[in-house]
């Protein structure tokens, strides 16, 4: 897998190759199994520097457990995950602080993640403190530049988080990641807390940054609309697996695999004159405690068959850079 | 068109240490019978606290005034809380965002359901049971049998939401206030569950208030909209023509603004897919 991957391929930022996460579950009594819940079941994905890697999926499809792999605060049960050629698992605790400088993160709840009782502009200094970068004097103008960079005035460094709203928060915690130039950034859901006209306004934020900066982004979300605005590329996620991968355009405009082509018809468009044409899944996702065999989908795909309940059908090339995991793309050569 | 509720400026304010906040301000709107009202809003614009009062459900500290509030004929603005509670839950019927919240953890399915049954239609105990296994099953749960025994916990997001529309439609109200019914939900499960609202207006032929933020589940679900902003109405109009030809700026500045499957994405073009080339 790996070999061939390699084969075709621009410089890699980051590689997570047949990541898998299992989480095991405490015994109901002494005697009975440990469940264990698949959070994650061979995942695979690159990201390339400067580009936005879009992993969408419903909940519980284990998205945020594959980004909390991806910066190294979660360990992988199999595989592993390369940044610039350096195996996560292999590192110290030591190495892993030091690649916080090029790895950063942001989640769904900025004031969460603020210190309520520090001043927003020392907690946007501190990454520079904990990585001694540049000199003490200059680290309050490198705030003040970050301040700038995401669009809010200067005053803002004295107030603290009760005082901001939830836009202005995740300003403050993007400023906060983005301080130490890192050169990837993790963003699990950023957006989905927010009002949509803020909304817009962080997106195109980080859109903006990104192309200032160059950094790469691994956006994690739920809304494939916001996904769409801000994506390179897009991996499709249903219960651990990824079901499709490739150029977000064209995903969007030609979804291959029967799940991207049900949840991109499952959204509503703004547009009273479309009628909606929707291919209605029923019921919920099965329980990644156990699930279905064959493909994970079958139990509500709308094209099934009998072959989709035992075998598992495998990640494939579909042309234009993109790939897919059904068996109604399965060409009469295997 | 024959309308149902009609609100005239109905004012909603809440108290506090040292000022006045209007929730709602001079809010005016009506719904037509059998007819989908959309009210569409960010958090804070007081769509929500508009459909509260207006089922006198405002809590404690926020006071309701309206110059008219008709439902059905009646002016339940001036109306006393003994009869309104008789219209509530009966004549009108609301679903809350938060499914897993809104329904008792501590009692079962079946028993929440039978309860407006019993109060309100005056069933027994047998024929409430029997009763809230059908509404169950029109809701498309499956198993209702099953399922009257369980407790929310027991149950998915999706499957609670069915349970609570179910709960509201138990008395087969002619209004159905919506509050983010499909917030909570994934996109999969919010279409799923819009399919069901829309399937059960048609056979019911009730009127629904349906408040959300996502324009897409207006433009998908409503005949006329409402978009509120701090408090007040900033726009009202059929659908076609609210999202068509929109007046006010801040209903252009929404629709152009949020993100859209149906545009093309701006191209945020990556330094690397040029070096790959």
């Amino acid at each position: 897998m790996s070999e061939a991957a390699s084969a075709h391929e621009t410089p890699k930022l980051l590689a997570a190759n047949g990541l898998v996460r299992h989480f095991r579950k405490p015994k109901r009594t002494p005697f009975s199994a440990r469940a264990v819940v698949r959070a994650v079941e061979g995942v695979s994905f690159y990201i390339r520097p400067g580009e936005t890697l879009g992993l969408v999926g419903e909940s519980g499809c284990g998205k945020s457990t594959t980004g909390r792999m991806v910066i190294g605060i979660d360990q992988p049960t199999e595989g592993d995950v390369k940044f610039n050629d350096v195996d996560l698992s292999t590192l110290t605790k030591g190495d892993l602080q030091n690649l916080r400088r090029d790895i950063q993160m942001i989640f769904q709840d900025p004031l969460g993640a603020l210190d309520p009782r520090i001043a927003v502009g020392t907690q946007i200094r501190e990454p520079l403190d904990i990585h001694d970068i540049g000199p003490a004097d200059g680290r309050d103008d490198a705030v003040q530049e970050m301040l700038a960079a995401v669009g809010m005035p200067p005053e803002m460094a004295a107030r603290y988080p009760h005082e901001l709203s939830g836009g202005q928060a995740q300003r403050i915690v993007i400023a906060r990641a983005l301080i130490v130039k890192p050169k990837l950034l993790v963003c699990d859901e950023p957006v989905s807390a927010l009002d949509v006209s803020v909304q817009a306004q962080v997106i195109d934020l980080l859109a903006d940054l990104q192309r200032k900066m160059g950094i790469a982004y691994l956006f994690i979300s739920h809304d494939l609309k916001v996904v769409k605005h801000l994506s390179h590329r897009i991996a499709v996620m249903y219960l651990g697996q990824i079901v499709e991968q490739g150029p977000c355009d064209l995903v969007f405009e030609d979804p291959k695999h029967p799940y991207t082509k049900a949840l991109i018809s499952a959204i509503p468009n703004p547009d009273p004159t479309v009628k909606p044409s929707r291919i209605l899944l029923s019921g919920d996702p099965p329980s990644p405690l156990s699930p279905p065999d064959g493909c994970r989908f079958h139990t509500r795909c709308q094209v099934a068959f009998e072959r989709c309940s035992n075998e598992v059908p495998h990640f494939r090339d579909v042309g234009d850079a993109r790939h897919a995991a059904c068996h109604l793309l399965d060409g009469d050569d295997d | 068109m024959e309308t149902l509720l009609q609100v005239e400026n109905l004012n909603v304010t809440f108290r506090t240490e040292d000022e006045i906040i209007y929730a709602a301000r001079e809010v005016s709107f009506s719904v037509g019978r059998g007819r989908t009202l959309g009210i569409v809003g960010e958090s804070g614009s007081g769509k929500s606290a508009s459909c509260q009062a207006i089922m006198g459900l405002t809590p404690g500290n926020g006071v309701t005034q309206a110059d008219r509030i008709v439902f059905d004929g009646t002016d339940i603005n001036t109306l006393a809380e003994s009869k309104l509670e008789k219209i509530r839950g009966r004549d009108m019927a609301m679903v809350f965002q938060d499914p897993m919240t809104s329904l008792n953890p501590v009692h079962t399915i079946g028993r929440q359901i039978a309860e407006s049954l019993r109060l309100h239609r005056g069933m027994n105990r047998e024929a409430a049971r029997v009763e809230a296994q059908n509404l169950l099953d029109l809701v498309g749960i499956p198993e209702p049998v099953q399922r009257l025994k369980e407790y929310p916990h027991q149950l998915s997001g999706g499957m609670c939401q069915r349970a609570m529309i179910a709960m509201a439609l138990a008395c087969r109200p002619s209004l159905l206030f919506a509050d983010e019914p499909t917030t909570a939900l994934d996109v999969t499960v919010q279409a799923q569950i819009l399919d069901l609202m829309k399937r059960l207006q048609g056979e019911f032929g009730m009127s629904i208030v349906l408040v959300t933020h996502d324009l897409g589940v207006i433009a998908e679900m409503a005949d006329d909209v409402t978009v509120m902003r701090y408090g007040q109405v900033v726009e009202a109009g059929p659908v076609g023509r609210i999202f068509g030809n929109p007046q006010h700026e801040y209903t252009r500045e929404l629709l152009d603004r949020i993100p859209r499957l149906d545009r093309p994405s701006p191209v945020y073009e990556p330094p690397s897919r040029e070096q790959v080339a």
